[in-house]
């Protein structure tokens, strides 16, 4: 069980049950006493005059004198009885008619009181004492019915049970209630999470119940260090392959040597493995230029983001071409924001459209489709364009089409990175309408790939 | 002798004077004794089936003696407020008569 709601829910009804009970136990163990209580004290009155109106006559019978006691003693199965028992008589209330009450001999001095049943499923209550008048010992028990009294316990246990009932849903309703308003705030911070996750948002509001701001505080901190890290790491990296720069070129400019150009087969290895490193800092290079500014941000707005890329690669390729041979770059997307990492696509995306700018003889022409869950793209351009057997070749894992262009099969290697990140799909084709490479690309966010 | 006998029955007449409503204190002592002797049924019995007959509380209970019949007469108020009489024949418990007292 493992609800907060369900956790008070059970505490406050086992404890109201428990106080209810207390309190039940409390009542009706005194409204029964005080009930009895008075009841027996109009007994003790009521015995007192039966003794009052107990005479010995001459021949030392006892008698009752007539007259003196109240009707309610004289109406049959009235609920109020006496009896006299004496060695050689038993004297009846007129209201026992025919019945009797089990009343053994008491001691003179002795009182005694019990409960029994009487006449008519009557409950009894009997007070019964030993006395001596006149010389005359008798046992006096006078007795009274409780019915009335049981019933009204009775009902007032109805009562009660009804009013505990009424109080507990009463109670049970306010708390879910209060519950309910206690937890609003953390649902708003569930919105908020989910705004996060889309980045729109930095971080996690603290205007938060006094109970939960710690725990946004550790999320919010979190997030922080988080950014901190992968900015840092990404730093890491684009300083170390800026640092094996000037390291690489003189191993470069040695494997031109003379000596070494001697020995035709170190030469050529020098050459294959140093290649290899460069085109490996190339790559850590671009990725640091390419996601170096920015937050961490798993947002990206074509809008925004695609201007300022359009506006870079022309930069970088007006000087390789020329005046005369201006590049023409067109791009259509949504004016919507796709829940990706900002940095992959922005990889992904230059990289496809470098390769393009790098091929195409004018036009370049790059179109996003999709929602904000997935994301497609296709890169096309009007250059030579791959054969279908170098195009089976290039989606075969780690072949690089050309390795004379230095950049273009490493391009595409992160582009598969990326793809394979968001388990989406990656394919090569011929542009129908500029004739040069199209490559598309398919991907879903990683809510969707993931629980969702 | 006989002076004492009349002196005792002149003090149980004016006895059973003083007991005028007394006369009527002796009537469950002989309703009593009658139970015992198996001649009448107890009145719980009675009550019972006038209650079942009628329902009602209880008021006053009579026992007469009619034609050498012992006769219940039970009172009974009801919930209307109307007080219903009911004659049984206490040896037997029979219904004799049922009337409402106006």
């Amino acid at each position: 069980m493992n609800s907060v709601q369900q956790r008070l829910q059970l505490g406050l009804v086992a404890s109201v049950v428990l106080l209810m009970l207390l309190l039940w136990w409390l009542v009706a163990g005194a409204i029964e006493k005080f009930g009895e209580e008075f009841v027996q004290s109009r007994l003790e009155h009521d015995a007192d005059s039966v003794l009052s109106a107990l005479q010995v006559d001459e021949n030392g019978v006892l008698q009752l004198t007539p007259g003196r006691m109240t009707s309610i003693y004289k109406q049959p199965f009235s609920g109020h009885y006496f009896m006299v028992l004496s060695d050689d008589k038993t004297l009846y209330s007129r209201s026992l008619w025919d019945e009797s009450l089990v009343v053994s001999k008491l001691p003179k001095g002795v009182i005694r009181q019990w409960n029994t049943q009487g006449p008519a499923g009557q409950t009894l209550l009997v007070w019964a004492g030993g006395f001596q008048k006149q010389g005359q010992r008798f046992t006096l028990a006078v007795a009274e019915d409780l019915t009335p009294l049981l019933e009204s316990l009775v009902r007032f246990n109805w009562y009660f049970a009804g009013l505990s009932l009424l109080t507990l849903i009463v109670l049970l309703g306010v708390q879910h209630y209060v519950v309910r308003r206690a937890f609003r705030p953390l649902e708003q911070i569930l919105h908020e999470v989910k705004n996060l996750q889309q980045g729109a948002v930095g971080e996690l509001s603290e205007d938060v119940p006094a109970e939960v701001r710690p725990l946004v505080r550790e999320v919010n901190h979190l997030l922080h260090l988080l950014g901190e890290r992968l900015q840092r790491s990404r730093n890491a990296l684009g300083n170390l392959a800026h640092a094996l720069k000037g390291p690489l070129s003189l191993l470069s400019q040695l494997g031109q040597q003379e000596r070494v150009r001697a020995l035709p087969d170190l030469s050529a290895n020098l050459k294959q493995q140093t290649d290899s490193i460069q085109q490996l800092m190339d790559r850590e290079l671009k990725r640091a230029r390419l996601m170096g500014q920015g937050a961490p941000g798993v947002r990206f707005a074509p809008q925004e983001e695609m201007p300022v890329l359009v506006d870079v690669l022309q930069r970088m390729f007006a000087a390789a071409r020329g005046q005369e041979n201006p590049l023409n770059i067109h791009w259509q997307a949504p004016d919507i924001v796709f829940i990706f990492d900002r940095d992959d696509i922005l990889e992904l995306i230059g990289n496809l459209m470098d390769n393009a700018c790098k091929w195409a003889k004018h036009q370049v022409h790059c179109e996003l489709q999709g929602d904000e869950h997935h994301l497609q793209l296709v890169v096309e351009d009007d250059g030579p364009g791959c054969s279908d057997d170098e195009i089976k070749r290039l989606t075969a894992r780690g072949v690089r089409i050309d390795e004379a262009a230095p950049g273009h099969g490493l391009g595409l290697a992160i582009v598969r990175d990326v793809v394979e990140i968001y388990g989406g799909t990656l394919t090569l084709d011929q542009s129908s309408t500029l004739g040069g490479l199209r490559v598309s690309v398919c991907l879903k966010n990683r809510a969707v790939n993931g629980s969702e | 002798m006989r002076r004492l006998l009349v002196v005792v029955l002149l003090m149980g007449l004016s006895g059973l004077f003083v007991l005028t409503p007394g006369l009527s204190d002796e009537d469950h002592q002989q309703a009593r004794r009658l139970k015992e002797l198996g001649e009448i049924l107890p009145l719980e019995k009675i009550i019972k089936a006038a209650k079942a007959r009628q329902p009602g509380r209880v008021i006053e209970v009579e026992l007469e003696k009619k034609d050498g019949r012992h006769i219940y007469e039970v009172e009974l108020l009801n919930m209307q407020g109307e007080i219903w009489e009911l004659y049984f024949d206490a040896a037997t418990g029979e219904l004799i008569k049922h009337e409402r007292e106006d």
